[in-house]
């Protein structure tokens, strides 16, 4: 101990008051002692006075003392640290012991780096056993001298991805690493709702990477369960799935005259509540027309109001042409903006529409009436007109026969435009081929129909919620300056507050911290239909993953700290440590029982 | 001794007072720790240790200040000897002197000091030392008395309202309580329908396999008494259990139908309890099984006067055969004139109806009549035991045909590709043809041949003329084919026109109805005459009027006379022949016509001139129709319970009101998939039904979860493809990028 100091943080007049206030006290008090009649302890009595005030003042002052150090190695125990790898480091030496973020035996608790710095300035090399640092510790490392005798990879899912967001018929994926070094091999289990539905033996010792699927025929929120199994049940790691329900299409079919295709096709369409609108032209100037699943509008005029609720038309290459002017301006517009048509051709197609040239699709007779679909097992002949549609580094091929493509495609605009040469489909359903029905008009319709942009929320595929984890969230917003709302499992809903980047402005990004695990919904405030439901993880979800990740990056802080070009500073030789306060007290405490017992004593 | 006696005197005083002074602090201090106490214990209702320690450091807190505020500190023999002083003037204000600190200066002193103590002692007995410890005690008791009935106060009506534990008085109940009665024994007796021959079994199964149409009893003995007692089938039927006494039930159903069942009963208070499901799966009676082996379904067979044709035969049935039996038919002829023979030939069988039987038929071809280019169908057909109403079931029509090397095939033509000329009638114009044609070849056609073509012509006029005839009554074909008895003039005999019918041909004369009044064909009674057609006998044949009969005659003749001409190989004197039958027959023809009115629709008269080509659109308009598709959706409840039951497997709460109601009808949907494959999703039903009544099953809730769902996907049918928007990454930035890239040309 060579110098005391200070360790309160007074302002300096502060501290002159408490010294004055201190002084007086002893002058006044030890005056009227010593003016006391009884001078029998009176200088027991002043010494009693003055360490009593003393006292109080050195409490208020919280002094400390100088203590000289010398630079310290240590071992610093992170999760899963291995004993034995420790007691082999402490049969060569004593080493002070840390523990990181938890309760270790004959170890000094230290809940990050920063504190054991700041408590522990002597420490100056770390040899750090586990699986290493968290993220938020290693800033903190880069003035010490440090090893690291991170733990092998754990035994299980060391990597796994999965599509959370889906449609009904869309095939879950599943990935991932498995590190294997058991004896033996472990099976895989990937189970749903309706049970176990795919599944994978892994034997090879090491790391192995696996892949499962699954379906869902059903809208809602899932959780299906990894399970991994050897001899026992290993692990279970849950998937969060949503499988999102889809809005019925608006397809409008043109007709120049009424026939079974379009009968046909609107019934198709209208059974699964698709809302189908139909024009068919009857006359010069009189039509015929159909509202399926939907209130009657004014289909009089093809406007961009008609065709902003459209989703696709599926027009025949007459009525096309027929269109007026304005509907063909019109409806080049809508195409642009998003809208999808198809364009069934006549029997001698002659050259298409003119304001749909710029789609520059071009057809080129082969003498085929027929082409043969295989669908499943099945090979079917269907009809078409002797033509096939020619090839173009840009055209999406929907169809394709044996001699070329019967039905495609291409994107104009926002929208696709498509060219069908099949003569007729209709037939087919009255042979009672349904599948192949659906097959054609399922690979048209979903090619070409509009295209809904991606939810305005997103999530990065990277992150991993947790509980009392901060999460990264992005929004794309139109005009509005975006506020966000956090709704937790419990129902309770939390505002946050998102930052707008610099070159993008409609681009948003943000931070959210959940509190609980569960389903969660993250929406912008005063619209509801944006929502992006998201599932938070519990602390016993991915504990593979997450030590895999850990371990993986304290390796690459390793090499980056290996090439550092700078010099660590020297830590410093002596400290200034707090004189603990409860011996200050004990000591004021003494003095004044002192004082009031020495007035006691009968003199 | 004196003066220790004095002193002791005051210092007993003394030191009275100060036991009195610490026990009146104690008391006073025990008090308020007692007023304290009772009234925190009071508020808080904490319990007995609690209370104690609480007790113990108020005590010590309010002793502490009891003293502090007592004057014990200041109490010393000074203060003793002031109270003398101030209490006592016998002691003359000089209790002091007595004190052994005071020493005698002077003889006044010792006087005085003398004088006092002698007083001292007088009036020591009657010394009072001033305390309050009466009050003091007073005050304790009636502290404690208070504390005490506070204590007795009830408060559990505040513990209720503040959610606290109920502390439950017990006292002594006038009645045993009361147990839900249980299902101790149960017993389920299954008796097969008789004819089955199966054995009565007995079992404690509930789930029940039955042959259908069995007799299923239930005996259900209860632990205690009840109300009533049921069994619920699906959702449609429920028998009550009849009471035998002794909590004894019983009850008693003829199954025919799969599906599940629960039983329930009431007890005497009323309430209802219902088990789970039970499987009732029905096993049906069989048909029997048939099967001819050996043989191909046709068969083609040379004609051999030994022909014999075996069949094998093997019939299996689960319970067993009342009858099996191989159909026969002949069919003879061809054309437009076969004839056909049926004939049964039963398999005996023994009155114990055995479950299998294997025989062997043998078909002697010559017994039955046939010959070449006659034809043999036959199945087996055979019948089980079952009760009330027999099940039958046969094989394919198997096939034989005996092969004709007398009829003669066209063969292949060279170049033609035709491989056979159906058989068919050659009109007369054809033979007016042929035999011009014969005449013109005459001159190339060596002689043999010639002679054959006209005999050939010849035939074929006869066969023409045999058919012509059959409206007058002549033979058939059949009569020529088998060397008929032909007496060349038209007509047969009566005799002989009876032998081709008779009641087995399969002729659709062959009425039994008809047999039982007509007889033979062509028999028929008076009563008949005017309704049937005597085409056997020439006169009485009634398809034409006399006029035209006698022009077919006619007509006959001439063809009487061509073939004579043909035969006798004067193709050139049979023309004229031809030719005049040929046009007899086209007068037949045309006289035979009957012509009736059109009957039916009138439609009205149109007017072309007026109306075609005008392009008068004026009565025709734009039309709109509107339509709502219902969906299709089967289990609508079952799709929204599945995302409910999803959500659950997170949450830990009992189910709300609503919540139930959807499982419910969940269930309901589900119990109609179940009645009709119980094998799928029954246990997914009981699961439902437990989870329902528990709220949520606490416990096991997430297998519970996962077994519903399991039953829930099982029963609903897969969703068909339906088009959707494909989910995209388009976001508005990638698509102001494709809009400023001016899309992909």
């Amino acid at each position: 101990m060579s110098g005391i100091g200070l360790h309160s943080m007074l302002e300096s007049w502060q501290l002159w008051v408490i010294c004055l206030a201190t002084a007086v006290g002893v002058i006044v008090l030890g005056l009227l002692a010593v003016q006391r009649r009884n001078k029998q302890f009176l200088y027991l009595r002043l010494l009693l006075l003055w360490l009593a005030l003393s006292s109080l003042a050195l409490l208020a002052l919280q002094p400390t003392y100088t203590v000289r150090t010398s630079p310290q190695h240590a071992l610093m125990l992170t999760d899963n640290y291995d004993h034995r790898v420790v007691d082999s480091l402490l049969e060569s030496r004593a080493y002070p012991i840390f523990a990181l973020g938890s309760q270790q035996k004959d170890a000094v608790f230290v809940p990050d780096i920063s504190s054991l710095t700041r408590e522990y300035p002597e420490v100056d090399t770390l040899t750090i056993i586990g699986d290493g640092l968290p993220v938020a510790d290693e800033e903190h490392v880069q003035d010490m001298h440090f090893n690291l005798l991170l733990n092998p990879l754990p035994e299980g899912i060391i990597a796994l991805t999965h599509t959370q967001y889906l449609n009904v018929r869309d095939s879950l994926a599943v990935t991932g690493q498995y590190m294997h070094r058991q004896q033996g091999s472990v099976s895989l289990y990937l189970k749903g709702p309706t049970g176990i539905v795919d599944s994978i033996q892994l034997g090879a010792q090491g790391i192995s990477r696996f892949k499962l699927a699954g379906v869902v025929d059903l809208p809602g929120k899932y959780i299906f369960e990894l399970k991994v199994i050897g001899a026992q049940e290993i692990m279970n790691e849950r998937l969060p799935v949503v499988v999102e329900a889809q809005e019925p299409l608006d397809v409008l079919l043109l007709g120049s005259s009424p026939g079974f295709e379009t009968n046909y096709l609107k019934a198709w369409l209208a059974r699964d509540q698709h809302r189908v609108s139909v024009r068919n032209k009857i006359s010069k100037g009189i039509f015929k027309y159909e509202y399926l699943n939907q209130e009657a509008y004014t289909l009089q005029r093809i406007n961009e109001k008609v065709l902003a609720r459209l989703d696709l038309v599926i027009a025949d290459q007459q009525a096309l042409e027929e269109l007026t002017a304005a509907e063909q301006n019109f409806l080049r517009s809508a195409i642009e903006n998003g809208l999808g048509l198809l364009m069934l051709i006549d029997e001698v197609p002659g050259q298409l529409p003119a304001y749909l040239l710029p789609s520059n699709i071009n057809l080129s007779k082969d003498g085929q009436a027929s082409f043969a679909l295989e669908v499943g097992k099945q090979v079917v002949n269907i009809g078409k007109w002797p033509y096939t549609i020619d090839d173009d580094p840009f055209l999406l091929t929907i169809l394709e026969a044996p001699r070329g493509k019967v039905v495609a495609g291409k994107v104009t605009g926002k929208g696709m435009v498509g060219i069908s040469v099949i003569e007729q489909t209709y037939p087919l359903l009255l042979q009672g081929m349904d599948a192949v029905y659906t097959r054609i008009w399922l690979s048209i319709v979903e090619q070409l129909v509009r295209k809904d942009l991606a939810p305005r929320w997103k999530i990065p595929h990277s992150e991993l919620p947790f509980p009392d984890q901060p999460l990264q969230v992005s929004h794309y917003a139109v005009n509005d300056t975006p506020l966000g709302i956090l709704q937790e499992p419990s129902g309770d809903s939390t505002l946050f507050y998102l930052i707008q980047d610099s070159f993008i402005p409609s681009y948003w990004q943000g931070k959210i911290w959940p509190r609980d695990s569960g389903w969660h919904q993250i929406y912008s405030s005063g619209m509801r239909n944006d929502s992006l439901p998201f599932f938070v993880l519990g602390s016993g979800d991915r504990i593979g993953v997450k030590r895999n990740q850990k371990i993986q990056k304290n390796n690459l802080l390793q090499q980056k700290l290996r090439v550092r070009k700078y010099k660590i500073r020297q830590k410093q030789q002596t400290h200034q440590k707090p004189i603990q306060l409860w011996w200050i007290f004990c000591i004021f405490i003494i003095s004044v029982g002192g004082l009031w017992l020495e007035n006691k004593i009968p003199h | 001794m004196e003066k220790l006696k004095e002193h002791d005197i005051l210092g007993q005083i003394y030191r009275r007072w100060w036991i009195y002074l610490w026990v009146e602090n104690i008391l006073m201090a025990l008090a308020l720790t007692i007023l304290v106490a009772s009234m925190l214990q009071f508020i808080f209702q904490y319990d007995s240790t609690f209370g104690f320690a609480i007790a113990s450091i108020c005590f010590a807190l309010l002793l502490c200040l009891t003293i502090l505020g007592s004057k014990i500190f200041r109490f010393n023999r000074q203060y003793v000897a002031s109270y003398l002083n101030a209490n006592y003037p016998e002691m003359e204000e000089s209790t002091e002197l007595l004190s052994d600190k005071h020493q005698a200066t002077s003889i006044l002193v010792t006087l005085q000091k003398d004088r006092v103590s002698a007083k001292l002692k007088a009036i020591y007995p009657g010394i009072k030392i001033p305390h309050h410890l009466p009050q003091i005690i007073l005050f304790l008791l009636v502290i404690t008395l208070h504390s005490f009935l506070i204590g007795r106060v009830d408060m559990s009506h505040l513990q209720q309202e503040n959610g606290q534990e109920i502390r439950a008085v017990a006292f002594d109940a006038k009645e045993t309580a009361y147990r839900t009665p249980t299902l101790d024994t149960v017993s389920v007796g299954i008796t097969p329908p008789g004819y089955t021959r199966l054995e009565i079994t007995k079992t404690e199964n509930l789930d029940i396999s039955a042959i259908v149409g069995s007799l299923v009893s239930w005996h259900f003995q209860f632990s205690d008494s009840i109300v009533t007692s049921f069994l619920s089938f699906g959702y449609e039927d429920t028998i009550f259990l009849q009471s035998k006494g002794s909590n004894t039930y019983f009850g008693s159903k003829k199954v025919r139908f799969p599906g599940f069942y629960t039983i329930g009963y009431v007890d005497i208070h009323g309430k209802s309890h219902t088990s789970k499901y039970f499987v009732l799966e029905i096993l049906e009676d069989e048909k029997p099984k048939v099967e001819i082996i050996g043989r191909e379904q046709y068969t083609v067979m040379m004609y051999d006067l030994d022909a014999v044709l075996d069949v094998r035969v093997e019939v299996q049935d689960d319970f067993g055969i009342t009858a099996s039996y191989l159909v026969a038919t002949v069919a003879k002829g061809s054309g437009e004139s076969v004839k056909f023979r049926e004939e049964k030939f039963v398999f005996p069988v023994p009155d114990y109806h055995p479950t299998v039987q294997k025989h062997v038929k043998r078909f002697n071809l010559q017994q039955l009549g046939m010959a070449p280019g006659d034809e043999l169908y036959f199945y087996l057909e055979a019948f089980d035991n079952r009760h009330p109403e027999r099940q039958r079931n046969r094989t394919e029509m198997y096939f034989l045909a005996l092969e004709d090397t007398a009829y003669q095939t066209l063969s292949v033509s060279a170049g033609l590709g035709v491989d056979k000329v159906p058989e068919y009638f050659r009109s007369q114009r054809q033979i007016i043809i042929d035999t011009e044609r014969l005449i013109r070849e005459r001159k190339d056609l060596p002689a043999k041949k010639f002679h054959e073509r006209s005999n050939n012509l010849g035939a074929d006029q006869k066969i023409l003329r045999l058919r012509y005839g059959q409206f007058l009554g002549e033979e058939f074909e059949s009569d020529m084919a088998h060397g008929g008895k032909e007496n060349g003039k038209g007509a047969p005999e009566g005799g002989d026109a009876e032998e081709d019918h008779h009641p087995d041909d399969g002729h659709d004369h062959s009425n039994d109805a008809m047999d039982a009044t007509v007889g033979r064909i062509g028999d028929v009674g008076p009563e008949l005459e005017a309704y049937t057609h005597q085409h056997n006998i020439s006169e009485e044949a009634t398809f034409f009027d006399e006029a035209l009969k006698a022009k077919l005659k006619a007509a006959l003749a001439q063809m009487w006379e061509a073939e004579l001409k043909l035969r006798l190989h004067q193709p050139e004197d049979a023309l004229p022949f031809e030719y005049k039958a040929l046009k007899l027959i086209k007068e037949i023809q045309q006289q035979s016509r009957v012509y009736v009115d059109k009957v039916g629709f009138e439609p009205p008269p149109l007017k072309p001139l007026e109306t075609r080509f005008t392009g008068d659109l004026d009565e025709i308009t734009s039309k709109s129709e509107t339509k709502f598709v219902p969906p299709v959706d089967p289990y609508p409840n079952i799709q929204s319970a599945i995302v409910l039951l999803e959500a659950l497997k997170l949450a830990q709460r009992p189910l709300r009101v609503h919540e139930r109601e959807l499982l419910a009808r969940a269930g309901k949907e589900l119990a109609d998939g179940v009645a009709i494959r119980p094998s799928i999703g029954l246990q997914s039903l009981n699961v439902l039904k437990i989870f329902i009544e528990q709220e949520g099953l606490p416990q096991n809730r997430r297998q519970g979860i996962e077994a519903i769902l399991d039953g829930f996907f099982k029963i609903m049918p897969t969703k068909r493809p339906r088009p959707e928007k494909l989910s995209t990454e388009r976001t508005a930035l990638s698509e102001l990028f494709i809009m400023e890239a001016g899309g992909i040309k």
